[in-house]
């Protein structure tokens, strides 16, 4: 217990302090215990903010979305990582993959404090949104999503952060271009994975299902939503 | 996020040296020792991706361009084989009506197809490379132009099949033939734009360098030809993901042009979209 507020202190202590998560990150022992708290706390953390999506419909759908919201940071980070190494060699500092993946993991934890930080204000307005009328449905998801918006950009704003730290000590430069080519992937591959493991919340018109059949992409959802 | 008071004085970022805002340290290349290709494919990969100032140094001693071209041409190959079975898998992920047989003739069929493409279109576009390269003052000898290609070839290459993860993820989760046909497009606009920045930037560092003229104007030329060679060549050799509605086949009649084929595949997906 007392190893784990250890750990918990450092890695705010980094979060704080971009220099000191820059040496970490660069740091040249292998995935270790330390990454892997890091990872647990990431968990714990979606999992808080995610209870208070689905807990309108229930505890069951609230266990479901809790357990789902990890998945989609830590497999939106598996599916950017290899775009991120060789852009990393491309325009930034030429970083380990190793300091790659802890670079990444340490932006995800950074936007999974953001969205844990909201999650008061999630569960006070869950609890006291009339769930009968589709006008509290609508404001729901409008909350969310801009939690959802606020805390992504702000975690590509901790990788550029973190990767001029990282690129200062290792004194090596790092392009602009890198956030926004690296922020367009991610938000690409990133809203692709909310909508594939939608419903976050489950549209109170129709029967709560954990997942939904593979229809379309979160691309032609919004072209579509724009063209009504 | 920053005004918390912290106990390590020299704990604040340090500004980044003005060598390094630019990214000319990549011209820096004052200190740089030839290339020294390590054992293995894979330390080799990395290598590539690590050192391409060290690659550019040899080219410019023109010491060792053959065994360079030798083994980024085997990187290349091996990365473009990557791309290509995940396009070639997307028919068999978005379930087509095609037999299981065929789905798995068109991966591998797109896995040789993908490198086949950038290889010749290297082999077609080297020669009036080389001799433009003579006439406008850079005077490169062919091993180091075929070097510079092939460099460019493997930053594209990699740069593709880093995205294979991202192709590979949209195929698993969307429906629409041409959603992911403008999606493939758009992965080979972005790693042939990385390429073609990369080989810019070695030429004009290498030409200072040498002490001759950089290619300017004709560079534009080059990159012209390259991406319309590029371009037909791809018409030519496809089908690469397979239009769900026609039979297997390893290469279709030629008809219209790779132009026309993706303003209709962007027409056919706003349209399926409404």
């Amino acid at each position: 217990m007392k190893e784990d507020s250890a750990i918990i202190a450092r890695w705010w202590a980094a979060l704080l302090s971009p220099d000191r998560a820059g040496r970490i990150i660069l740091r040249s022992t292998p995935i270790d215990g330390f990454d892997l708290a890091i990872v647990a706390f990431v968990c714990v953390m979606y999992c808080g903010y995610g209870v208070s999506m689905g807990i309108p419909r229930g505890i069951f759908a609230g266990v479901v979305s809790g357990f789902k919201l990890p998945f989609l940071y830590l497999l939106t980070l598996a599916v950017c990582f290899p775009p991120f190494y060789v852009l990393n060699n491309a325009l930034g500092p030429r970083v380990r993959p190793v300091a790659c993946l802890r670079l990444l993991l340490f932006a995800t934890s950074a936007n999974a404090v953001a969205i844990v930080s909201y999650a008061p204000v999630s569960y006070f307005f869950t609890f006291t949104t009339s769930s009968s009328a589709m006008s509290g449905y609508r404001f729901l998801v409008g909350m969310h999503v801009v939690v959802f918006a606020i805390a992504g950009i702000l975690s590509v704003l901790v990788i550029h952060v973190l990767f001029r730290a990282t690129a200062s000590q290792l004194e090596r430069p790092m392009r602009p271009m890198f956030l926004f080519v690296f922020g367009g992937v991610y938000a690409f591959v990133g809203t692709q994975m909310s909508w594939v493991l939608r419903p976050w919340i489950g549209s109170w018109a129709i029967d709560y299902q954990p997942f939904r059949a593979i229809e379309g992409s979160f691309i032609e959802s919004i072209f579509r939503l724009v063209s009504i | 996020m920053s005004d918390t008071p912290d106990k390590n004085p020299d704990s604040a970022v340090p500004p980044i040296p003005d060598f390094a805002k630019d990214g000319s340290f990549r011209n820096n290349v004052e200190s740089v020792s030839s290339a020294e290709f390590p054992r293995g494919f894979w330390r080799q990969v990395d290598y590539a991706l690590q050192h391409p100032e060290e690659i550019s140094e040899s080219l410019r001693r023109d010491d060792q361009s053959w065994k360079i071209v030798r083994i980024l041409f085997v990187i290349s190959l091996f990365m473009a084989a990557i791309y290509g079975a995940i396009m070639g898998a997307t028919n068999l992920l978005q379930g087509s009506e095609m037999p299981y047989g065929a789905k798995a003739g068109l991966i591998a069929i797109t896995a040789l197809k993908v490198p086949v493409l950038f290889l010749l279109t290297l082999i077609i576009v080297v020669f009036p490379i080389y001799v433009s390269n003579a006439f406008v003052g850079t005077r490169l000898s062919f091993g180091q132009i075929s070097g510079f290609l092939m460099t460019a070839c493997t930053v594209t290459t990699v740069t593709l099949a880093s995205m294979a993860t991202v192709s590979l993820f949209f195929a698993l989760t969307s429906t629409s033939y041409h959603f992911i046909k403008l999606l493939h497009v758009m992965m080979f606009a972005y790693a042939g734009a990385t390429g073609l920045t990369y080989l810019q930037n070695a030429l004009r560092t290498t030409a200072r360098r040498l002490g001759r003229p950089a290619p300017g104007g004709v560079f534009v030329i080059w990159l012209a030809l390259y991406m319309f060679v590029g371009t037909q060549l791809a018409w030519v050799l496809r089908p690469f993901v397979g239009s769900p509605g026609e039979p297997f086949q390893v290469f279709r009649p030629r008809s219209g042009n790779f132009y026309e084929s993706v303003l209709q595949s962007v027409g056919a997906f706003l349209k399926s979209i409404d």
